[in-house]
């Protein structure tokens, strides 16, 4: 009904005008109904902006990825050169001497190191603006798509001087060591790489013991913290012969249940990734204000200590931090991952092109000159034999192009291209519990050219700089919990799933919808506009010199002790 | 991925395969259903895309060097030169011109730092029509330099010539716009040129050509005066400035403004 008020005076008729007569007085009131009746069938929807929000985002499976790089470098290689336009740029050690001797030695400049470059070299490349950020590293993303099983391996213990050479699908790398914890004589397993065992599940060793493969997992670690990834102990029963000597190497395989070997033994592989977008789909900026924790190394070459007599300032390491943005929407619906269940993980694949020439050249007749490695192909005192570059093994194809300037040639690592494939992390997988675990990351090795920068080394273990090319977006989650059903019981079982015979049940994890966060923490809640995700990632770009100590003994950090004294 | 092994041990045995079904038989409560979907689609809008994405000056050849920096030259009336004698040559590009000293250039004083050219992107270069859909800002910091004397020094100071790239002076050479072409579809834009001065607090509109060279200062049309073409290319992300006449501009031949008097 109309809500305007009716402001009506009833005046009765007699009082109207002096001698008007008594009549009878009507009024019509007017009802107005903006109500209907309701039919049957009609239908009401209530529209809920956060249902609608919500809705829209399960549906959405595109994905805009943005994030930001810190160069985390330190430029620690000194080398001469003779190639002129080089030996001009050097950032000058002991230059005083070099006067005399005529032999520059120094760093390269730290533009050659960076992600974003605003100069070329004189004499030798003239700077196009516009590849300012694709000259040194190129940028991509990819996922991974396959598994490698053949892909063979080398780890190398420095402390026993054992070397163990392998397959992937092998399983961890180990050396092992008789100790005694307590009094109670063990046998303690250094692994090259982690090897997610828990106290009491089982390993299934590469070799036996009077016919026995399967030995329980006593202890995690040994004295020294966070020795737990990478060391486990199983109780020495007086076990006889040389089976579990000292420095004796192997693989093993993690095996959760004794009486279900079949099922829940692990597996193990090379991720193979495979590339979604070109270099012309990503942008990367300078960021204004944000630099990473370390220092500018900067200094004034005069020009009476320079070889060419022209002052310049000479810069060995920047802290420059970037942001990047892919321009190609990534629709993660049409990808399967490499245990052919929906696409999670999408990873922002780096790799580095030195298109000025300093590195790359490929060996001999190779193809290419990027060497692959894990992160168990690191030494503290000594370059791990693995990076040899008469190594068949630690090649991919990452391919060299080349070109001539000054009557010299000069070595670059080629762009790829959407659809082309690399190799990437090695896992475990099992199926009983659904999960893959990265047990060691990738790690490329990029090395000088000894034509146009003589370090000092033998050319067959020359120096460079590894760095991890991959570096992983969730761009959803798989449940923390493994579901389970009886064949008929449930609906909608995914196809990914895996139906335990031990159990007689299907087993699988449940995909979490965007935005729902568990208990654990696990889950993604990415901002969702545009009808798309936009996953926003920050990468620690660390490219460190060929020898550091990652493998798992840590000396001097002791575990403190708990007793009851406390 | 289910990896199988089938020993032979002479029973039957079987293999149960996993066929997620995500669809159902469709009836006349689901037909409903699809429909009330799409009404109220209809009444709460789908989602629409309004990312934009930076376009990048478009590669040009300076003899076989590719070069991707785009070049303006902003130009102002003579200080001493009345409009009504004014011819083509009497335009330069120096901010003295414009009322400012080179003490306020040298040392960026307020009424100088804070004076800008703001460029327009217009749909069409019809005044009655027109929607303003992009503006891209040209500070006074930025640009090249000329010397100039103070007091009895020679300083470098800025000059409103631009040449903007990748690397070094870039405010103002991405132009973002829209990605996806479905909301707003324009390949085409038209733009214009202001100078907000700052010191006097007034701006002054910019022509393509010099308005002491026409024929008729104050009456003229507008549509060709006022405006060059941006050619946007979704494809490769990139633009061209180009006349109203179709050749492009903005590399070693600058897009050039000019200094309009009112009447």
């Amino acid at each position: 009904m109309s809500k305007e008020p009716n402001n009506i005076r009833i005046v009765p008729s007699d009082l109207r005008y002096k001698g008007a007569p008594t009549e009878d007085v009507g009024l019509q009131v007017s009802l107005n109904g903006d109500r209907r009746t309701l039919v049957d069938g009609d239908r009401t929807v209530l529209i809920n902006l956060a249902e609608r929000f919500n809705e829209e985002r399960q549906k959405s499976s595109t994905f805009r990825v943005t994030g930001k790089i810190n160069n985390i470098f330190n430029n620690t290689i000194t080398g001469s050169t003779n190639y002129t336009p080089f030996k001009n740029d050097l950032y000058y050690v002991n230059e005083v001497n070099s006067v005399s001797t005529n032999v520059w030695r120094g760093y390269p400049q730290f533009s050659e190191f960076t992600f974003f470059r605003t100069s070329g070299i004189d004499g030798h490349q003239a700077f196009v603006s516009k590849s300012a950020f694709t000259y040194n590293w190129t940028t991509y993303l990819s996922y991974a798509f396959e598994n490698v099983t053949g892909q063979t391996m080398t780890y190398y213990n420095e402390e026993f001087s054992a070397s163990t050479i392998f397959q992937a699908s092998d399983g961890v790398p180990f050396v092992m060591n008789k100790t005694k914890y307590n009094g109670k004589p063990l046998i303690t397993f250094y692994c090259g790489t982690k090897h997610n065992l828990s106290e009491g599940e089982y390993v299934k060793l590469s070799f036996d013991y009077n016919g026995e493969r399967f030995f329980q997992v006593y202890q995690l670690g040994d004295e020294n913290y966070g020795s737990e990834e990478k060391i486990f102990s199983i109780i020495d029963l007086g076990y006889t012969g040389t089976t579990f000597g000292d420095g004796v190497v192997g693989t093993l395989k993690r095996v959760i249940n004794r009486s279900n070997t079949g099922e829940t033994t692990s597996e193990y592989y090379v991720r193979r990734h495979k590339i979604l977008t070109s270099v012309k789909d990503y942008n990367l900026t300078r960021m204004g204000f944000e630099n990473n924790a370390f220092n500018n190394n900067k200094k004034l070459e005069y020009s009476a200590l320079t070889p060419n007599n022209v002052q310049r300032v000479s810069v060995r390491n920047g802290s420059q931090s970037f942001g990047f943005t892919f321009e190609k929407d990534i629709d993660i619906s049409q990808y399967k991952d490499n245990q052919d269940r929906p696409l999670t993980e999408l990873f922002v694949t780096i790799i580095n092109k030195g298109y000025m020439g300093w590195f790359n050249k490929p060996y001999q007749n190779n193809t290419t000159a990027l060497n692959i490695g894990w992160d168990f192909n690191f030494l503290s005192n000594l370059i791990d034999p693995w990076w040899s570059q008469t190594n068949s093994n630690n090649k991919d194809n990452l391919s060299v192009s080349s070109y001539q300037v000054n009557g010299q040639t000069f070595y670059y690592n080629k762009d790829l291209n959407v659809g082309d494939e690399m190799m990437g992390d090695f896992c475990e997988w099992n199926d009983y519990e659904m999960k893959e675990e990265v047990i060691s990351p990738m790690v490329h090795k990029y090395n000088y050219n000894s034509v146009h920068f003589q370090t000092g080394v033998n050319p067959q273990l020359p120096l460079g700089y590894m760095y991890y090319p991959h570096h992983k977006i969730q761009v959803r989650t798989f449940s923390n919990y493994v579901e389970t059903a009886v064949e008929g019981e449930v609906d909608n079982i995914p196809n990914y799933s895996f139906y335990s015979d031990f159990d007689g049940k299907w087993r699988w994890r449940d995909l979490y919808s965007y935005g729902y966060i568990d208990e654990e923490g696990v889950g993604v809640d990415h901002p969702f506009l545009n009808n798309a995700h936009y996953p926003f990632t920050n990468i620690m770009f660390l490219q460190t010199p060929p020898r550091r100590n990652l493998n798992q003994k840590v000396t001097g950090i002791i575990q403190p002790l708990n007793d009851d004294c406390e | 991925m289910n990896r199988y092994r089938f020993s032979d041990n002479g029973t039957e045995r079987k293999v149960q395969i996993p066929i997620e079904l995500t669809w159902d038989m469709a009836g006349r409560d689901d037909a409903i259903d699809v429909y009330e979907d799409e009404v109220v689609n209809r009444v709460v809008n789908p989602p629409q895309d309004f990312e934009v994405t930076r376009f990048d000056h478009q590669l040009w050849l300076s003899g076989t060097t590719k070069r991707y920096d785009i070049n303006y030259e902003f130009n102002f009336l003579g200080a001493f030169v009345d409009i009504a004698n004014a011819t083509a040559n009497d335009y330069v590009s120096d901010y003295e011109d414009e009322g400012f000293t080179v003490n306020e250039m040298y040392y960026y004083a307020n009424s100088f730092k804070n004076s800008f050219f703001k460029l327009d992107l217009y749909d069409t270069p019809n005044i009655e029509s027109q929607k303003n859909y992009v503006t891209i800002i040209l500070p006074t910091q930025q640009g090249e330099s000329t010397s100039k004397t103070l007091y009895s020094s020679t300083v470098d100071v800025r000059i409103p010539t631009y040449k903007l790239d990748y690397v070094g002076d870039k405010e103002g050479f991405f132009l973002y716009w829209l990605k996806s072409r479905e909301y707003i579809n324009i390949d085409e834009f038209y733009m214009s040129c202001k100078f907000f001065n700052a010191k006097t607090g007034q701006f002054v509109r910019m022509t393509n050509t010099p308005q002491g060279g026409f024929s008729d200062k104050f009456n003229f049309n507008k549509t060709d005066k006022f405006y060059y073409k941006v050619k946007v290319d979704y494809d490769n992300y990139d633009y061209r400035i180009e006349t109203l006449g179709g050749n492009r501009i903005g590399t070693d031949t600058p897009i050039k403004f000019y200094e309009y008097v009112n009447p």
